[in-house]
């Protein structure tokens, strides 16, 4: 079975700019945590050089694992970061860019990064509610608890959807 | 709407990955009282959720043309995919299955133009073959690949068809003489042998000997004659897809050398509007009757584009049996055999019992096994010439029933044709 696209050379695509935006974002993000310095920006280059690497193995089955070494960037630099809302604000950009940077896979044609901006709109948005009810509401343990609950129920709901994929499935208008 | 067995969209795995990290990203901003851990892990939770609300509802659906390009054995195959609105042509994957005994060149090239995608595999055909190249199997994907949904394809399959030129020159054989009818038996065909009936413009695939080379210089351009035929006789094609000692992988080889051949050899005798006959003996024969036409060529193409190797061997004289059952006798047969073992070897005798007049033209394993080797040269000169002698002994011990011919250039049969159309020269030893 042979596969495609991918069209222009793999190097190019895989050190393009998603990579070079995801590698700058991450080592910021590491400097405004609660790591050593030099272990947060080896932290987040080690995540960003491992995950391109991994997309330029020869051997096409270990090239999905990409993906795992920049989230596991992501989440260490988000647990050891200062809870600050400059720093939360900062983290969840990271993750859009991270978002871009999964876009760009040069096993797809490219031009991934730009049709997918769209598709980041409502998370966007979602990541800009959940900042602004976080820091510029004024809060107490009352509300913390309530969001809690109501992020355990938004996991719960995505693990049921996902589980049941036909929920999404629409049948087209009689009229059509 | 959907069909309720219809496959509808799923999560792709990275949808699950993001999902994941989300979760432990959540549990360590609980555990860590830090809100950062959690409003990052919004994006990573939100994205798979609106990927098919953003996505296309309902199974996209495209539309796909292609050709075969390249001559020879090197060919490029371009699919060109339209999508319909509002799908985006890069949001597609393509699968293509390669056809055995077709090897891939160089990977596979996609490339955006307007509208739709334009994919182009560089192949090669190591040996002649036959193929059908089925539509590519098609799935969108949304921009960041978190889900997919199967895509309804619709277009024509594509066909390779590589065999050696001078086939094109087969059908010019005056066949054995199997009408019941004594005597010449005139059709009102017009072909390249018989009476001469008119001159006509030449086309390409006109061998020299039918050019009209005066009237070509008179008239400044090529120009051929033109034939009654006097149709004197049919020809069978028989394959032999049994399964042989040389294993599945050498023998689904030589079969597909075999089909491409009977694709060539049919195409030419059809050319020249002779009845044409097929038989696959696997198992069991399978046979298409002596006819002659387009839609009979197209029965023929369809024929051996499916043949496979059986999975088991029948007896040789069931072969025989079931052929004289729908087929006359005194028929020039072709048979393509590997003759590779002692089985296979024993369909020309019962041939010649059953009153069928067998031409064995044997694709030769010796070239496929040496490309394949990993021997040292020494060994594998040592092999080879073992092979040569063996080789030369079941070509010998065949030729005590019917001529064989041993095919080993595969892209070249101008030897083979010129013995269909001088074999009693050839008896003679020229």
């Amino acid at each position: 079975m042979t596969g495609a696209p991918p069209g222009p050379p793999r190097l190019p695509r895989v050190l393009g700019w998603p990579l070079l935006l995801l590698a700058v974002v991450l080592a910021g993000f590491g400097t405004l945590g609660t790591l050593p310095l030099v272990t947060a920006l080896a932290v987040a280059f080690a995540a960003v050089a491992l995950g391109a690497l991994l997309r330029l193995l020869p051997r096409r089955s270990l090239r999905p694992l990409a993906p795992v070494a920049p989230l596991v960037g992501l989440t260490v630099l988000a647990v050891y970061a200062v809870p600050t809302g400059v720093t939360a604000l900062y983290g969840g950009v990271a993750a859009l860019v991270l978002l871009i940077w999964l876009a760009d896979d040069p096993e797809r044609l490219p031009g991934g990064s730009a049709r997918a901006v769209n598709r980041l709109l409502i998370p966007t948005v979602g990541l800009g509610i959940a900042w602004a009810s976080a820091f510029l509401l004024p809060g107490g343990v009352a509300p913390l608890g309530a969001g809690i609950a109501l992020l355990v129920v938004v996991v719960a709901l995505a693990a049921l959807l996902l589980r049941s994929p036909e929920v999404f499935d629409r049948d087209a208008a009689a009229s059509s | 709407m959907n069909e309720p067995d219809e496959p509808s969209f799923r999560w792709r795995p990275l949808s699950y990955l993001l999902v994941a990290f989300a979760a432990v990203l959540f549990a360590g901003g609980v555990a860590g009282r830090n809100p950062v851990p959690i409003i990052a892990a919004f994006p990573l939770l939100l994205t798979p959720l609106v990927a098919p609300i953003l996505g296309v509802r309902r199974n996209p659906r495209v539309a796909v043309t292609g050709q075969v390009e390249g001559a020879g054995g090197v060919i490029d195959v371009v699919f060109r995919l339209t999508p319909e609105a509002p799908v985006s042509p890069g949001d597609l994957r393509v699968q293509v299955p390669v056809p055995p005994g077709i090897d891939e060149r160089a990977p596979p090239r996609a490339s955006l133009e307007g509208g739709r995608l334009e994919v182009r595999l560089a192949w090669s055909v190591p040996q002649p073959t036959v193929a059908s190249v089925p539509l590519p199997e098609v799935r969108w994907e949304d921009p960041i690949g978190l889900i997919e949904r199967p895509v309804e394809v619709s277009g024509e399959p594509l066909a390779i068809e590589r065999y050696p030129p001078e086939l094109h020159r087969a059908g010019i054989v005056r066949l054995e003489h199997t009408i019941a009818l004594p005597g010449e038996t005139r059709s009102r065909a017009i072909g390249a042998t018989g009476e001469f009936f008119g001159i006509r413009e030449a086309v390409w695939q006109d061998p020299p000997r039918v050019i009209n080379w005066l009237a070509s210089a008179r008239a400044g351009r090529r120009l051929a004659n033109e034939y009654s035929l006097d149709r004197t006789g049919d020809v069978l094609i028989l394959i032999d897809a049994r399964p042989t000692a040389l294993g599945p992988s050498m023998d689904t080889r030589l079969l597909g050398i075999a089909r491409a051949a009977a694709y060539g050899l049919a195409d030419a005798f059809l050319q020249e509007k002779t009845r044409v006959g097929l038989g696959v003996y696997g198992e069991f024969l399978s046979f298409l009757p002596l006819a002659t036409g387009r839609t009979h060529r197209l029965r023929i193409h369809q024929m051996l584009f499916e043949t496979s190797l059986a999975a088991v061997a029948g007896p040789a004289e069931r072969c025989g049996v079931a052929l004289r059952r729908y087929y006359a006798r005194a028929m020039t047969t072709i048979v393509l055999s590997s003759l590779a073992d002692d089985e296979s070897m024993l369909l020309v005798p019962h041939l010649r019992r059953r009153g069928f007049h067998p031409v064995v033209l044997s694709p030769s394993f010796l070239p496929l096994a040496a490309l394949t080797s990993d021997l040292s040269p020494e060994d594998e000169a040592v092999v080879g010439r073992v092979g040569r002698l063996l080789r030369r002994e079941q070509i010998a011990r065949t030729w005590q029933d019917a001529p064989a011919i041993d095919w080993t250039d595969f892209w070249s049969l101008g030897g083979f044709v010129d013995f269909l159309n001088r074999p009693t020269l050839r008896e003679r030893g020229v």
